[in-house]
C-alpha cells in the first residue's frame, strides 16, 4: 500500500484543515449536560461541513469515499486537539446493511446529519460478555401488528442523549442462546421507557439503564428478519471494535498531541525517563494508526469487518491502557490536584478493556476464529455463531 | 508472488543446515535477484523498493536462514549506493563482492573509522565498510567470526586502526548526515522485517503444536490460559508486521528524518513484541523448545542479536523523544 495520500487525499485533508481552523470549538466542558450538548453542536457542525460519513455510500447521505478518508479525519482531529467525531459507523451501517427502504430513508439521513441519536441497546444485567443470554422480550400481540417489550437494558451508551434505540430482545423465547433474538428499532420516547443514569467512574453519565415496561412496537420497526438479531449484532460489533468506525484513534491522539505539546513548551516538566515513556506511548499509539490503516484498506473493496476486528480492539486496548498510565505518570500531581480531562481519560482506558466485548472474550475470538485452535472447554466458547 | 518465490527457495536452499560455507545458496540469491532489491538496475540491483527487500528478509528470518541477507544484500548496497559507488555495488549485486557493516562494540551504531568494533552478520565477507568523520566510506579488515550467540550470523572483530582492504573498486563520494539517516532507516526497517519473520513462524510453529499436543485428554490449545498466550501473541504479530511495512515504505519515500523516525518507531515495537512472541512460543512448546533438538533457541538467538543491532526498544525510544519532544521556541 501506499502511505502517502492520492492528490484527491492531499486535497481532502487540506480543505479539512482549512475547515477546523475555521470551526475549532472551544474545550469541552466538565458539566454532563453542557458537555454532551457541546458535543452535539460539534457533531451537527462536522456533519454540516460534510464531514460525518465519509465513507458511506452518496444514496444514503454519506460521500461514498474509500474508508481511508475516515482515518484521515481521525488523523486531523487528533492531532489537532479537537474533539472526537461522533460514534455512528456501527448503528448507520446496521440500518444500511439490514434495513428496508423506508427505514434507510426514514432514519439514515437524519443520523449523518447527527439530529437523530441513536443508542444500542444490547447488554443487560446478566448478559454483557454472555450476550446470547439476552432476556429482554418482545412479545407479538394477540392481533399480529405489535411487539410488547419487557425488560431491561444496561450500559447503554448515550440513552439520556438520544432519540431511538436499536434493541437487541428475544422474540421466541422457546429458541435458546442467539437464536430467537431480533433487533428492533425502538423510539425512546414511546411510553413505558425509562432512562436512569448510571454515573460513570470519572462523573460523566454517557451510560445509562433503560427500562421497558409494556413498550409497544409496531412489526414494521423491525430491522433485518425477525430471528436475525444475533447476526446483525455481531455485523455491527465488527465495527464497533475498528477503532477508526468510533473516533477512538483520534481521541487517543488528541490526549498525546496535548501532553506533547507541554513537555515541549515547559508547561509540563518531564525527565528523561517520563520522555522515554510518552515516546513508548507514542510507538504503541503509531503501531494501532498503522493497523487501523491496514484494516481500512483492506476494506476498500467494500469487505465488512470480520473477527479480524478484535486484533484492532486488542491493539487499541494496549495502546490506550498504556497511554493513560504515561499521561497520569507524566502530569503526575497535574492531573489530581484539580479536576483533569486526563483522569477522566484515564477511567475510559480502564473500560476499554471491559466494553464491545471484554479483552478476554476479544482473544477467545483471536485464538478460535483467527488462529483456528479447538473449542471444547466447557465456557471457552467466545461467539456461538 | 514475490513472497511464494522466496519461501520455496528459502525451504529448498536452508531446510538442511549447511555448517561449511553458503556459497550456493548466495549464488541462488544473486540469480535470483535478490541483492540489492532496493538499488536502481543501472547498477544491477532489482529497482525496487525497501518494501520488497524486508519481504524477503521476513521470509529468509521465517526459516532462519543463515545467510547475511540483512547485511549483504541490504544495508551493504544502502550504503553503497547512497555513496555513488557504482562498480562496488554491482560487484555486491552480482553476488560477487561480500561486504559487512562495522558497528560499534555495543552493536548500537555505526562505527566511525578509528574507533574499532563488530561487522555484523559477516558470513563470508571479504572487507567491513564503515565511515570516516567525514562520511567517506572505507573497507577494513576482519578478525575471525566470534562465539556470538546467534548461531545464523557471524560477528567479526574489527580493530580501531585496521588494516585497508583494497578492494580494487572506488568506494565513491562521502556520504551526507541525511544519506546516512536514510542508510540507517533501511537497516532499520530490514531488520525490523528480520524481527517479524522469527516471531511469526514462532507463533504459527507453537499454535500448531498446542492444536494437536493433548493433555487430560483434549488439545492443550483448547484451553482459555493457552489462547489467550497465543492470541495476545497473534495481536503484536499483527501491530508489528503494520508498523514494519510503513516503515520499509518510508524508507524511500519520505524525506531522510521522516523515514528514520518511521524505522525507530517500527524498530521500537517489533524488538519488544518478537522477544515477547517467542518467549511465548517457548511457553506453548514446553521444555522440548529449551533444547538443542528444537529451533526455538535459534529463534531466541537471533531475536537478541536482531533487537539489539542499531538499538533496542530502549534506545530507539530516547532517540524518538529527542526527536519529536525537543522544546519549542516560544513557551
Amino acid at each position: 500500500m501506499d502511505y502517502h495520500d492520492t492528490p484527491h487525499e492531499a486535497a481532502f485533508r487540506a480543505e479539512l484543515h482549512a475547515w477546523l481552523a475555521a470551526h475549532t470549538p472551544a474545550d469541552l466542558p466538565r458539566d454532563p449536560d453542557e458537555r454532551a450538548a457541546a458535543l452535539d453542536r460539534w457533531h451537527r457542525a462536522l456533519a454540516a461541513g460534510g464531514y460525518v460519513g465519509l465513507s458511506f455510500p452518496v444514496e444514503y447521505g454519506g460521500r461514498g469515499l474509500p474508508p481511508t478518508y475516515e482515518a484521515i479525519l481521525n488523523d486531523e482531529l487528533g492531532s489537532g486537539g479537537h474533539p472526537q467525531p461522533p460514534a455512528i459507523g456501527h448503528i448507520t451501517n446496521a440500518i444500511r446493511l439490514f434495513g428496508t427502504d423506508a427505514q434507510r430513508a426514514r432514519h439514515l439521513p437524519a443520523m449523518l446529519a447527527c439530529t437523530e441519536r441513536w443508542c444500542q441497546g444490547f447488554s443487560e444485567p446478566d448478559a454483557g460478555s454472555d450476550l446470547a443470554s439476552v432476556r429482554t422480550r418482545a412479545a407479538l400481540t394477540p392481533d399480529g401488528s405489535e411487539y410488547l417489550v419487557n425488560g431491561q437494558k444496561i450500559w447503554t451508551s448515550e440513552a439520556l442523549w438520544s432519540h431511538w434505540c436499536l434493541l437487541l430482545c428475544r422474540t421466541e423465547p422457546d429458541r435458546p442462546g442467539h437464536r430467537g433474538l431480533s433487533m428492533l428499532l425502538v423510539p425512546l420516547d414511546t411510553p413505558g421507557v425509562e432512562c436512569r443514569a448510571i454515573t460513570t467512574a470519572s462523573g460523566t453519565r454517557e451510560f445509562a439503564e433503560v427500562f421497558f415496561s409494556d413498550v409497544r412496537v409496531p412489526t414494521g420497526q423491525v430491522l433485518g428478519e425477525p430471528g436475525q438479531g444475533w447476526a446483525i449484532a455481531m455485523q455491527l460489533l465488527g465495527y464497533e471494535r475498528g477503532p477508526a468506525d468510533i473516533g477512538w484513534v483520534a481521541r487517543l491522539a488528541r490526549t498525546l498531541t496535548l501532553l506533547e505539546d507541554d513537555i515541549r513548551t515547559g508547561a509540563v516538566q518531564a525527565d528523561q525517563s517520563a520522555r522515554i515513556a510518552v515516546a513508548r506511548a507514542w510507538v504503541g499509539l503509531r503501531t494501532l494508526q498503522l493497523h487501523v490503516q491496514r484494516t481500512l484498506s483492506s476494506r476498500l473493496d467494500g469487505s465488512l469487518p470480520g473477527p479480524e476486528g478484535s486484533i484492532d480492539k486488542l491493539l487499541l486496548t494496549e495502546a490506550d491502557q498504556l497511554l493513560n498510565h504515561v499521561v497520569l505518570t507524566v502530569r503526575g500531581a497535574g492531573a489530581l490536584v484539580e479536576e483533569h480531562a486526563d483522569l477522566d481519560a484515564y477511567f475510559w482506558s480502564r473500560a476499554q478493556s471491559i466494553f464491545g466485548g471484554t479483552q478476554q472474550i476479544q482473544r477467545t475470538i483471536v485464538a478460535q476464529r483467527l488462529l483456528d485452535l479447538p473449542t471444547g472447554t466447557p465456557g471457552s466458547t467466545a461467539c456461538r455463531s | 508472488m514475490l513472497c511464494q518465490v522466496v519461501a520455496e527457495l528459502a525451504a529448498d536452499l536452508f531446510a538442511e543446515p549447511k555448517p561449511d560455507g553458503d556459497g550456493r545458496a548466495w549464488a541462488v540469491l544473486a540469480e535470483t535477484g535478490l541483492i540489492g532489491l532496493h538499488t536502481s538496475a543501472g547498477t544491477g540491483g532489482g529497482g525496487a523498493g525497501v518494501v520488497e527487500a524486508a519481504l524477503v528478509a521476513e521470509r529468509l528470518a521465517a526459516v532462519l536462514a543463515p545467510v547475511p541477507f540483512l547485511a549483504a544484500a541490504c544495508w551493504i548496497p544502502a550504503l553503497l549506493a547512497a555513496a555513488r559507488a557504482d562498480d562496488a555495488l554491482r560487484a555486491v549485486n552480482r553476488g560477487t563482492l561480500r561486504l559487512a557493516p562495522v558497528l560499534r562494540p555495543d552493536l548500537s551504531a555505526p562505527a566511525r573509522r578509528g574507533e574499532g568494533g563488530l561487522a555484523f552478520d559477516a558470513r563470508g565477507a571479504t572487507a567491513g565498510l564503515l565511515a570516516d568523520h567525514d562520511g567517506r566510506l572505507h573497507a577494513v579488515a576482519l578478525g575471525p567470526p566470534t562465539r556470538g550467540a546467534d548461531l545464523t550470523r557471524e560477528l567479526r572483530p574489527v580493530a580501531s586502526d585496521p588494516a585497508a582492504i583494497d578492494l580494487a573498486l572506488p568506494l565513491g563520494s562521502p556520504l551526507t548526515a541525511a544519506d546516512l539517516d536514510r542508510v540507517q532507516a533501511t537497516a532499520l526497517a530490514v531488520l525490523a522485517a528480520d524481527l517479524v519473520g522469527v516471531m511469526r513462524q514462532a507463533l504459527d510453529d507453537a499454535v500448531s503444536h498446542v492444536a494437536r499436543r493433548e493433555q487430560f485428554g483434549v488439545p492443550v490449545g483448547s484451553f482459555q490460559a493457552v489462547q489467550h498466550l497465543a492470541a495476545h501473541a497473534a495481536t503484536l504479530t499483527e501491530g508489528s508486521r503494520g508498523a514494519m511495512w510503513h516503515a520499509a515504505w518510508a524508507a524511500t519515500r519520505l524525506p531522510p528524518d521522516e523515514s528514520l523516525l518511521a524505522a525507530r518507531q517500527a524498530k521500537a515495537y517489533c524488538s519488544a513484541a518478537a522477544l515477547h512472541v517467542v518467549e511465548t512460543s517457548v511457553q506453548m512448546f514446553g521444555g522440548i523448545a529449551l533444547t538443542r533438538e528444537h529451533p526455538s533457541h535459534v529463534r531466541l538467538r537471533r531475536v537478541l542479536l536482531s533487537r539489539t543491532v542499531l538499538g533496542d526498544e530502549h534506545a530507539q525510544y530516547a532517540a524518538i523523544a529527542e526527536r519529536r519532544l525537543a522544546p519549542t521556541e516560544t513557551g
